[in-house]
């Protein structure tokens, strides 16, 4: 169109930021979050873990859990328990998945004989694979 | 003469608010998520049913000692917990030149020896690449 002799510009600049597509985006980022979430369902006690350099990572839902706090108290699921009471709840976890990996997370200022007596629940319950839980130090600078 | 009332019918859903549910759900979520990492030292139990005897040399094994006030003895001496790795190593490379079998670690604890003491020395086992690992009591 010409108007006083000069061509005007076709394009005209939005004057406001696009919003129509924000819902679509924040339901993709939705969706990715409720695909790969796992709300926690355990607690645990409160341990102060300790640091190791060659540390490996361990899929987290083949985890079976057990807590050992640094006056020798163990904890599954949430309850404290006998350390005569280990063996059996994990030999029913073990029944349900064979492969299950049992994370120790023991205080590091904990006893090695509270240690050595889960151990031994833990070949009662013929437990094979166990992790103990560590906190990693990040390596080199 | 009656005024006619004009009311007219909202053809559409409103999607206004759409966004903020959608923005509320996903903090809400990535609050609450824990993604799957753990890390930790691995070990596998030996297993009665499993796993028979076996009898081995005294050649074969590199034994570590933890004892109750922290001190560390590798082959009978007292050592650093981060020499283990290098001593280790030494004594494997020695092994594998000679095409013998990689060592055993036994390592001996102290009931009253720190859990992060047999920690930083699994760490070390695992640095210097040996796997053939056992876990013992020192007696009291």
């Amino acid at each position: 169109m010409r108007r006083g002799g000069r061509f005007r510009s076709s394009i005209r600049a939005l004057d406001h930021i696009p919003t129509e597509s924000m819902a679509d985006i924040a339901f993709l980022l939705l969706i990715f979050y409720l695909t790969s979430a796992i709300l926690r369902s355990e607690t645990g006690l409160v341990v102060d873990l300790p640091r190791a350099r060659n540390t490996l990572r361990q899929p987290r839902e083949q985890i079976a859990h057990i807590w050992i706090d640094k006056d020798g108290r163990a904890m599954i699921n949430d309850l404290y328990v006998e350390y005569e009471e280990v063996a059996p709840i994990l030999a029913a976890k073990l029944r349900e998945n064979p492969d299950l990996i049992v994370a120790v997370n023991t205080d590091r200022r904990t006893r090695y004989r509270y240690m050595q007596r889960a151990l031994e629940e833990l070949k009662k319950a013929e437990t094979v694979r166990v992790s103990f839980t560590t906190v990693p130090i990040p390596s080199g600078p | 003469m009656r005024r006619r009332k004009r009311r007219r019918l909202i053809q559409e859903i409103p999607q206004a608010s759409l966004p903020d549910m959608a923005f509320l759900l996903l903090i809400f979520f990535i609050s609450a998520t824990v993604f799957g990492v753990e890390h930790g030292l691995p070990l596998v139990l030996p297993s009665a049913k499993r796993s028979p005897r076996i009898s081995v040399e005294p050649t074969e094994v590199f034994r570590i000692q933890a004892r109750a006030d922290g001190t560390v003895m590798a082959e009978d001496r007292v050592v650093q917990v981060a020499e283990i790795e290098t001593l280790l190593r030494a004594r494997n490379a020695t092994r594998l030149a000679r095409q013998q079998s990689e060592l055993i670690v036994i390592v001996e604890i102290h009931p009253d020896a720190a859990y992060e003491l047999m920690v930083s020395i699994l760490d070390q086992i695992r640095a210097a690449g040996s796997r053939r690992v056992a876990l013992r009591s020192l007696e009291e």
